[in-house]
């Protein structure tokens, strides 16, 4: 088992990118199997992961956001010890839900990205340190359903609290996401919601989400 | 210091997009204001909640080719409800001042829009009449007093954003400090639809 550097490993995932058919599925698996063996290697999950990385990136690739530069980062980034797997296995789990809305995989493939999307957000949230004083980006993007990619934005745009650590990665307080007491609705009631709303509309010709309010419009309007 | 959360009003038009489009940019506001995340305050009135039930229950939506409206059971529209129960909750619903229709407000037809909206909501009448857009008198012709209820919903309940993805509502913005957004534009600044190109192919070289 020879795991690739991350220079390696991007030039995998362009080369991915850039390939059509046949060769582009094998090098796609070639990607999988070296997420597998760095996760292996890294000895954070088992063997069940390999076939749900290989499923992951065949949806992605599939639904057209396996190309998202987001991707490259978090291929990049599989190794840093702060959060390295976190931050892919949440990128993931964010781009599953994006995954979720393309009407061209068809119904039982976009209910199968969504329990993806839940399998992988499950996976970095039950291995949160008991605890935690500060949490990583991809815990954050996990905890709400967000791809990586947004919590990068909030942090930019201080929506949240963070500071930067003696390496340059981001220190999350944990504190402010439990402070507002109201009742909240859980991530995995709402991952429910989207599989059971993709088979109540699946098979229905319905207008376009803008073509939805120029109808409540007429309908308001006669 | 982190920059205070927006307090956001979802109309109708949000909730309806949320409902046909659960992975589209009005799922994904909903279901951060769900999940009280730190980055907005999101809410929805008591007459926005029943404008979308009978919506879905009763009026329904026509796709193309479709002769009837296709409406939905309870039992579909359950699920929403319950994901969605932080927002929908009695307890969680803003009060509207007013209704789809202007009931006892009917008198005020034919004065700007602005004083209206100050009889109405009681909010500074200067800041109110200060709007461009609300300075014109308010009449069947101009105004959509069906969907009054939306704006005097934001204004009385002190949001920031009224996030709809009507066009003739999002023309009355700004009033005051409250601004109208489509939710594509605030799910983009939430950083919540990817808007960066894909990455693009290699370009090959001859040797």
């Amino acid at each position: 088992m020879e795991i690739l550097s991350p220079e390696d490993r991007v030039v995998l995932w362009r080369a991915t990118i850039d390939a059509e058919g046949r060769q582009r599925e094998a090098l796609l698996h070639a990607i999988g199997k070296d997420v597998v063996d760095s996760l292996g290697e890294l000895d954070l999950y088992g063997d069940t992961y390999a076939q749900l990385v290989l499923d992951t990136l065949q949806t992605l690739d599939d639904a057209g956001l396996f190309a998202r530069d987001s991707m490259r980062r978090c291929l990049e980034e599989l190794h840093e010890p702060e959060g390295g797997v976190d931050l892919l296995a949440a990128e993931m789990s964010g781009l599953l839900r994006d995954a979720a809305g393309v009407d061209h995989l068809g119904a039982d493939r976009r209910v199968r990205a969504m329990e993806m999307a839940s399998e992988w957000r499950e996976h970095v949230l039950d291995r949160r340190r008991p605890e935690p004083q500060t949490i990583s980006v991809g815990e954050v993007a996990a905890l709400y359903g967000v791809t990586t990619q947004a919590v990068y934005k909030w942090l930019r745009d201080e929506r949240i609290e963070a500071t930067r650590g003696p390496g340059g990665s981001w220190l999350i307080p944990a504190a402010q996401f439990e402070r507002d007491r109201r009742p909240a609705t859980s991530r995995r009631k709402l991952d429910e919601l989207k599989q059971h709303l993709v088979r109540v509309h699946d098979g229905a010709e319905l207008p376009s989400e803008e073509e939805l309010t120029a109808d409540m419009r007429r309908d308001d309007d006669q | 210091m982190t920059v205070q959360p927006p307090r956001v009003l979802f109309d109708t038009t949000v909730l309806w997009g949320a409902f046909h489009s659960p992975a589209g940019p009005n799922a994904k506001l909903l279901d951060l204001a769900a999940q009280r995340a730190p980055v907005l305050d999101g809410f929805i009135t008591d007459a926005v909640g029943a404008e979308f039930w009978w919506r879905v229950t009763q009026q329904g939506v026509k796709g193309p080719g479709m002769r009837q409206p296709r409406t939905y059971t309870e039992d579909e529209l359950a699920p929403f409800l319950e994901a969605y129960e932080p927002i929908f909750e009695p307890q969680a619903l803003a009060q509207a001042p007013l209704g789809r229709s202007l009931g006892r407000y009917a008198g005020l037809v034919g004065l700007p829009l602005g004083e209206v909206l100050h009889h109405i909501t009681g909010r500074d009448r200067a800041a109110l009449l200060a709007s461009p857009s609300l300075q014109g008198p308010m009449n069947f012709e101009t105004v959509d007093t069906a969907d009054l209820h939306v704006i005097c919903g934001a204004i009385d309940n002190g949001a920031d954003v009224l996030c709809t993805n009507d066009a003739k509502t999002l023309g009355y913005h700004p009033i005051g400090a409250l601004e109208a957004r489509t939710a594509t534009h605030l799910a983009t600044e939430l950083g919540l639809l990817d808007t960066a190109a894909p990455a693009t192919r290699l370009i090959r070289q001859d040797p």
